[in-house]
């Protein structure tokens, strides 16, 4: 792309990106690298990190937590995002871009809102048991908060939107006389949307669905604050060694392992995107 | 195609999918309408009594509270802070990146872009290991640090697409009748990109406001921010004020989101 104004200038670009540069560079690079060097023991280099989570429980509990939760909460918001892709691609663009304003709210709603507001709806004198308890007229205290389903339910409220996007984008893709045609020769609604709407849709659901994964791996704030102890993610294991024992070649090699696991996800994901598009 | 012409079973499964989308609008937007509702006293929160009136007393008692009106101040400071030295950096980067052609520039570009890709659990560790030996834990100077690094990518981001939306001929033609590099950015560049400056502006402006992973690991009893205090809170105590901070929050995402309606910003999904 070489647009007319576009110059080989190079003190330009210097004098242009330079301190954007510097900042990342200084800011997130050099931090990122020293955390590798931590993990490995800085000077005196020793795999005693890595060695020693390997033979954790605490650290392969939380890794099992981490993919359990995360596929759970994937696997919700995707069921749950679907219907609403399908509903604004439905909508006249003057109602559909009205009706955006649902869906960018809550998407720019900070997760403490929606934490704070989950431990009120699904404690044990919450809303949910309060009206449990009404309905049936006697005291109901059902233990919806402070475990594995309320860390899904509140992370599936914070990741619907990243569904909601792709998975419209494609939808709007569609051309609108396939349905069309294909109800004029009398399919039922049903089956327009298994051979027709799903298919075309099913680039945007697998963008949806794994940058959604890939999110949910590094979530911190949801299973710090809604989860119990056997829900911690690697994310609050961090945390933990950082804060609580000060054991930073831990809270590093942890740190690592996430990176790398998230990596290899996004990799995964983008070769999943271009196999499908091929 | 309209309702009318439609058969039965064709108008039956789209009333099923509107119930369906209902129903998930409703979840979404549940937690705001909790919060504010307590906030005004029309729910009990936990730890209150059964009274049920409106009320601004919660509003009172979070306006004269100290511990959370200096932290609402940290807050603005570290964000206004932020806001300015990112577009400071990102101005620049993001002409020079559509303007310049240089080798390796896809990778520079992707080298900004940094902080989207890694999680922030990630970066706040690193900033918090890094920080300490340079000793810039709990202090301003750090906080607004990390988060001008965190909210530069999707400055980036909102003036990119601003930059390609203009004419790249008027600053050619500018540069033609003699005008230099410096005054085609200042005079003929800028001007047409004020509305995405100021809507990353305010994007940069609320994500700072809102961040709490790297705020929770550098800051400490003196630079406590909003989000962290809350965080702590509604770990710890469960005040009922959490309910008011939650409903300034939201009423600064709302002022996000109609920005983002208007100018569509960073869509989520590809940026990861």
């Amino acid at each position: 792309m070489t647009t007319p104004a576009m110059t080989r200038d190079r003190t330009g670009a210097l004098c242009t990106i330079g301190p954007a540069a510097v900042f990342m560079v200084g800011i997130v690079g050099i931090p990122l690298l020293y955390i590798f060097y931590v993990s490995f023991n800085g000077l005196h280099f020793s795999f005693y990190a890595y060695v020693t989570l390997l033979s954790s429980r605490l650290f392969f509990q939380s890794l099992w937590s981490t993919f359990e939760t995360s596929i759970l909460a994937t696997v919700l918001s995707v069921l749950l995002g679907y219907p609403v892709a399908i509903h604004l691609a439905r909508q006249s663009p003057r109602r559909r871009a009205l009706m955006m304003i649902l869906v960018l709210m809550p998407f720019w709603t900070s997760i403490l809102v929606k934490s704070y507001a989950f431990t009120i709806i699904l404690g044990r004198r919450g809303l949910i048991n309060s009206a449990l308890s009404y309905l049936v007229g006697h005291k109901v205290a059902l233990p919806l908060l402070f475990n594995k389903f309320a860390v899904v339910i509140g992370m599936a409220n914070y990741l619907v939107p990243f569904v909601i996007f792709p998975v419209l984008a494609s939808l709007l893709a569609i051309d609108p006389a396939l349905g069309r045609a294909a109800t004029l020769m009398g399919a039922h609604p049903l089956r327009v949307f298994r051979q027709i709407t799903l298919p075309l849709s099913l680039p945007g659901v697998i963008a949806g669905a794994s940058s959604t994964f890939i999110i949910s791996l590094g979530f911190f704030v949801v299973p710090a604050l809604l989860g119990g102890r056997h829900d911690v993610m690697l994310a609050n294991l961090v945390d933990f060694y950082t804060r609580e024992t000060l054991d930073w070649s831990a809270a590093a090699a942890i740190g690592m392992c996430l990176l790398a696991i998230i990596g290899l996800c996004g990799v995964m994901a983008a070769t999943l995107r271009k196999v499908r598009r091929a | 195609m309209n309702l009318d012409s439609m058969d039965r079973p064709a108008r039956r499964t789209r009333y099923f999918t509107t119930g369906l989308a209902c129903v998930v609008y409703g979840f979404l937007l549940v937690p705001s309408i909790i919060v504010m509702l307590i906030s005004f006293g029309l729910i009990a929160g936990p730890g209150q009594g059964g009274g049920t009136n409106p009320t601004l007393r919660l509003y009172a008692e979070f306006l004269s509270s100290p511990a959370w009106m200096q932290s609402v101040w940290h807050s603005v400071f570290i964000a206004f802070s932020a806001t300015i030295l990112s577009l400071g950096i990102g101005i620049p980067a993001t002409y020079g990146l559509e303007r310049f052609a240089f080798p390796g520039k896809n990778l520079i570009r992707g080298m900004l872009m940094t902080p989207l890709a890694v999680p922030t659990i990630i970066i706040s560790l690193g900033i918090y290991f890094y920080f300490s030996t340079l000793g810039l834990i709990n202090s301003f100077a750090g906080l607004v640090l990390a988060h001008t690094v965190y909210v530069t990518p999707y400055v980036i981001m909102t003036l990119t697409a601003g930059i390609r939306k203009i004419d790249p001929r008027l600053e050619f033609a500018a540069q033609l009748m003699g005008a230099g590099r410096q005054r085609v950015f200042w005079c003929v560049m800028l001007p047409q990109i004020r509305p995405s400056i100021i809507a990353s502006g305010l994007f940069a402006l609320l994500m700072s406001f809102d961040e709490v992973v790297i705020a929770w690991f550098i800051s400490g009893v003196q630079t406590e921010t909003l989000p962290v205090r809350m965080y702590s809170s509604i770990q710890w105590e469960i005040s009922p004020l959490i309910a008011v901070a939650s409903t300034l929050l939201s009423a600064v995402s709302f002022l996000a989101c109609l920005v983002a309606s208007r100018v569509r910003p960073v869509e989520g999904g590809d940026s990861f």
